[in-house]
């Protein structure tokens, strides 16, 4: 018959090494009984002896670990750190490029259908970042339990070099980037809306706006760039000021909204004039329209590059004088 | 005071004298439980699921030396000190020493 303690034991040496474990097992029954005939010699009952030793000892599974010298931890102090960033970053990155990447292909394979692109690219997005943590994380947990140290993964030791300057006035405040983010993501929303109703109707009926073929890949193109700008706000709030880098890639992407869009404009490929007919407006009507739209196109789009760099050259002066 | 308080900040003081109780106890050859009740009758409570892991890894570490006595009813694992143990007890008590001598001159001065 097997007793509690038998079972005890059992459980605890089936995760120590093989060669360690008749010289464990004859100590640890020892200890076991030991405890239980102190208690019976004070009074206890044997059975209930056994049952408050071995409660005592606590799960087998622990006290195994402590013989092993496993941690019952993932990821160690250690390599805590490395593991959050080398995780932040990837889910930045990943995130990012699987939601541009598959909103840019499935608009272009399937230009009818912008929800269905923009939800195919939402889960996209999601999966990917569920794969990275996923991934991230058992590499790490597997360098924890095989013993590596960051010593020996060749990373660095902190040093006070690797101090982030200090922001006086922190340039980009998170409430501006929420802003942004939630403003871009409103401008997409109105143009896929464009695809299933419309912002006016004319005696109930939805009209048309901009013009259908742009579906083609005008408006992929620019829902995408709106989403990288978005993006670019995101790593503009995670660096937190202002470098002539960001400001360059700020131009560059602005450039990608700017240029195409005057082009349309200017080649008269943009609105849908057919509406103008019903609320009896001529073509001088719809040029001035085009007109305004392209001259706030420009007048925004050189505005945003400009800030972007008016504000870097600041945040320079800035670090310089902290210095 | 609160119980959890204190009892936190106990354990984490005691910690690191587990060692240097189970070192000079173990001067003289002693086995599991003889030694959890002498070092519970000292006023160190420990747990057998912490200290039996550690005797072997003290004695892994050459601490500690053991054998099995088989003349009693029950065989039980003997661990004695071993001169490499002694000599790291004796650093230790030291490094005890000028701890304590440490923080009474500490409390000394925020005193006067």
């Amino acid at each position: 018959m097997t007793t509690l303690t038998d079972r005890y034991v059992f459980a605890a040496l089936k995760s120590i090494p093989e060669e360690n474990r008749d010289d464990i097992d004859r100590e640890l029954r020892g200890s076991i009984t030991d405890a239980i005939e102190a208690r019976i010699d004070s009074g206890q009952a044997p059975a209930e002896a056994e049952s408050t030793v071995l409660t005592e000892f606590g799960d087998p599974r622990q006290l195994a670990a402590r013989y092993a010298e496993q941690p019952l931890y993932l990821v160690g102090p250690d390599l805590y750190l490395s593991w959050l960033r080398v995780l932040k970053l990837l889910l930045w990155i990943v995130g990012a490029t699987s939601f541009v990447g598959v909103l840019v292909i499935r608009m272009a394979i399937e230009p009818q259908d912008p929800i269905i692109a923009f939800s195919a690219a939402l889960s996209a997005c999601i999966g990917a970042l569920i794969q990275v943590a996923f991934w991230v994380t058992l590499v790490f947990a597997i360098l924890q339990r095989t013993g590596v140290r960051r010593s020996s993964l060749g990373l660095k030791t902190w040093a006070p070099e690797m101090l982030p300057p200090i922001e006086r006035h922190k340039q980009v405040s998170l409430a501006d980037t929420i802003a942004t983010v939630i403003l871009l993501a409103f401008s997409i929303g109105l143009l896929l809306w464009q695809r299933v109703g419309s912002l006016l109707y004319l005696e109930g009926k939805p009209v048309l706006v901009l013009q259908e073929h742009l579906w083609n890949f005008w408006l992929p193109y620019l829902i995408a760039v709106l989403v990288l700008e978005a993006v670019f706000a995101v790593v503009l709030f995670a660096v937190g000021r202002w470098t002539l880098p960001l400001a360059a890639v700020n131009l560059g992407v602005a450039v990608l909204f700017v240029i195409p869009a005057l082009w349309l404009l200017a080649t008269d490929q943009v609105f849908d004039w057919s509406f103008l007919s019903s609320v009896d407006w001529d073509v001088a009507t719809a040029r001035w329209i085009a007109g305004i739209t392209a001259a706030a196109v420009v007048v925004l789009g050189l505005w945003d590059i400009a800030s972007g760099f008016l504000k870097a050259s600041r945040s320079d002066a800035q670090v310089v004088s902290t210095r | 005071m609160d119980d959890d308080l204190l009892s936190g900040h106990l354990q984490e003081l005691r910690r690191g004298t587990i060692v240097v109780a189970c070192l000079s106890v173990l001067k003289r050859p002693g086995y599991g439980y003889g030694l959890l009740e002498a070092l519970e009758q000292a006023g160190f409570a420990v747990e057998a699921n912490t200290l039996y892991p550690l005797l072997r890894r003290l004695e892994k570490q050459g601490l500690l030396t053991s054998s099995w006595d088989t003349d009693e009813a029950r065989p039980r694992k003997f661990y004695t000190t071993s001169e490499k143990g002694s000599e790291l007890l004796d650093l230790l008590l030291a490094e005890w020493d000028d701890l304590h001598s440490s923080i009474h001159q500490l409390n000394e001065e925020g005193r006067s």
